[in-house]
């Protein structure tokens, strides 16, 4: 369960998000909002990217005490993905591998429907962004999440990347009991399609569901 | 079936030592070891021929990392210009690999090795210091090695050990970097919205108290050790004037970070005074004297209760000048702090050679003319 307590963010002195109390229950969660709306900001500061007013539990424990274990429980993929330039995606793979462990879940089926096995070998700088994208998510689906949080997933994404990737996420979450918040603009039939996701909305600083 | 699997990836070819440094490690010798190696050799080579080698034909200068090793070891204010040196290159590396983190690019790394276990992750921050620290570290063993030969095993062990602590210092440092969360900075000016003069007069001197002090306990934590040794140089007998004179320009120069972080803060609030009466905004201006004459006022009272008052005089008043400087460039140079630095440091070589040949107070004259020229050319609304 994720956990905001007196969660505030602001950009100067501008409150974006004011969430007195708040929980996601493990699930999938659509997390809708317009352009601006705080969705990205609310996504890192919960993969502890941000400083916050506030704190968010992660599964009973605070991010601001124990940030490392908060990381191990949380993945996150960014919106518009950025590595080194001169570093590969192998590299880039294997290290992860290494730090963050090897999941129990299979990878090579994700790598296989994003076809990375064209790219992957290719410093991170020649990456389309699709490529990017397709790297960013494989690289939040290693470890051992208990959450994963996705920033416009399907931004860059072909539709049958999507198909896959939605796919994976319906089984992650019904097979592993992994919990997802999914920030995206688009409305993804084949996310709809298990009929299993909670439906958010950030407007006003403030969340609600649909 | 894809061609990788997790097995394959825990066996891989690169490890994650290997993978840090191709991270850090190629980029910062890339972009700036080398203006910084060839000012340290520059540095350290004009000091020592100008001082004590310019009577040699160059035909022996081949024999000149030979003796800049034996130079080192058996004289100890070259043992701690080194060691001044050694700490403006951890600074470096530091300031570098910061810079990475706080970019996009290498936010991955929060999540992947900020996962990891924390000894662990130390360990490979350290291990990549000493990627980073390797021109210093083949100095340090050579100065080891020679120290032992020519009987002065002390000071090459000073080396060796001050080498050691500073990189794992800059190992925490970037450790912490990776492991915390951001945490919420409140602006410090904003707790001082009414403007009163007993405030302001001592603002600069909260502001390095309350916000800076980390910077605060460094520099005045090596310029105290420095003054220190100094008296007991002096009462050995083997301090010369221009030694001291050199000292002084040294600990002067140790409080550049603290001058352009104070001298930043007053800007800030400098701008918000704006629309106030002229005679306030220059007794604003002037309200960091008195917090600077209080910063510098360890130095003069070691010297001086070490029995040197003239010694201590033409210190605190030297070093009250160039943190003035520094304040003044800082602004000048719109707070640029790896401009501020490098330029900060060729005028030091500048300096430090003309008070080789004896002209101490020209390049104080100068560093005080420079000052005044610039707050005149800054704060113009005032002239």
């Amino acid at each position: 369960m994720i956990k905001l307590l007196n969660f505030r963010k602001k950009y100067h002195l501008v409150t974006v998000l004011d969430l007195a109390d708040w929980q996601f229950e493990k699930g999938i969660y659509h997390l809708k909002g317009a352009n601006g709306s705080g969705k990205s900001t609310l996504l890192q500061s919960i993969a502890a990217r941000l400083p916050f007013e506030g704190d968010i539990l992660i599964g009973g424990n605070r991010i601001k005490k124990s940030p490392k274990k908060c990381r191990a429980d949380v993945s996150y993929a960014a919106g518009e993905p950025l590595f080194p330039e001169f570093i590969s995606g192998e590299d880039l793979y294997d290290f992860f591998l290494k730090t963050k462990g090897s999941p129990a879940w299979s990878l090579e089926e994700l790598m296989e429907g994003f076809g990375t096995a064209g790219f992957l070998q290719a410093p991170t700088g020649t990456y389309s962004s699709g490529m990017l994208k397709k790297l960013e998510l494989l690289l939040a689906f290693t470890g051992h999440p208990k959450w994963i949080l996705l920033d416009e997933p399907f931004n860059g994404l072909d539709i049958a990347a999507g198909s896959v990737l939605t796919e994976y996420v319906n089984d992650l979450s019904s097979r592993y009991g992994v919990g997802f918040i999914i920030a995206s603009h688009q409305h993804h039939e084949a996310l709809l399609a298990g009929g299993s996701e909670k439906v958010v909305l950030l407007e006003n600083g403030k969340l609600k569901f649909v | 079936m894809s061609k990788y699997n997790t097995a394959q990836a825990l066996d891989s070819r690169l490890g994650m030592d290997a993978f840090m440094r191709r991270l850090f490690m190629a980029p910062f010798y890339k972009q700036h070891a080398g203006s910084f190696l060839f000012l340290f050799v520059l540095f350290l080579g004009s000091f020592m021929f100008i001082n004590y080698l310019g009577k040699m034909s160059s035909g022996d200068s081949f024999f000149w990392h030979f003796i800049l090793l034996i130079f080192l070891v058996t004289h100890q204010f070259m043992v701690l210009l080194f060691l001044v040196v050694s700490a403006g290159y951890l600074i470096k590396s530091r300031l570098f690999v910061k810079g990475l983190m706080m970019s996009p690019a290498y936010y991955f790394l929060r999540d992947s090795l900020g996962s990891l276990n924390q000894k662990k992750q130390w360990w490979h921050w350290f291990k990549l210091q000493i990627s980073l620290s390797l021109p210093l570290l083949i100095y340090g063993v050579a100065c080891l090695i020679m120290s032992i030969f020519k009987g002065v095993v002390l000071y090459g062990m000073i080396i060796t050990v001050f080498l050691i602590l500073g990189m794992a210092v800059i190992a925490s440092l970037n450790f912490r970097q990776l492991i915390r969360v951001p945490s919420v900075k409140v602006p410090f000016v904003n707790s001082y919205i009414k403007v009163r003069w007993n405030q302001t007069m001592w603002m600069a001197l909260m502001y390095c108290l309350k916000k800076e002090r980390t910077a605060l306990l460094l520099t005045k934590g090596g310029s105290v050790i420095l003054a220190l040794l100094m008296v007991h140089w002096q009462k050995e007998q083997i301090m010369t004037s221009r030694q001291w004179w050199l000292s002084f320009l040294l600990i002067g120069a140790a409080h550049v970070v603290l001058g352009f972080k104070t001298s930043l803060f007053m800007e800030t609030r400098f701008k918000q005074l704006m629309g106030l009466q002229t005679g306030f905004i220059q007794g604003f201006l002037f309200s960091v004297l008195p917090c600077y004459m209080l910063l510098l006022l360890p130095e003069l009272l070691i010297v001086a209760g070490g029995g040197y008052f003239h010694y201590a005089v033409t210190g605190y008043f030297s070093e009250l000048i160039l943190l003035f400087f520094y304040h003044y460039f800082s602004a000048y140079l719109e707070y640029e702090l790896k401009a501020l630095l490098k330029s900060g440091f060729l005028l030091l070589c500048v300096a430090f050679v003309l008070t080789l040949y004896g002209w101490f107070w020209l390049v104080l004259t100068g560093y005080f003319v420079i000052s005044v020229a610039l707050y005149g050319r800054r704060y113009f609304c005032l002239s």
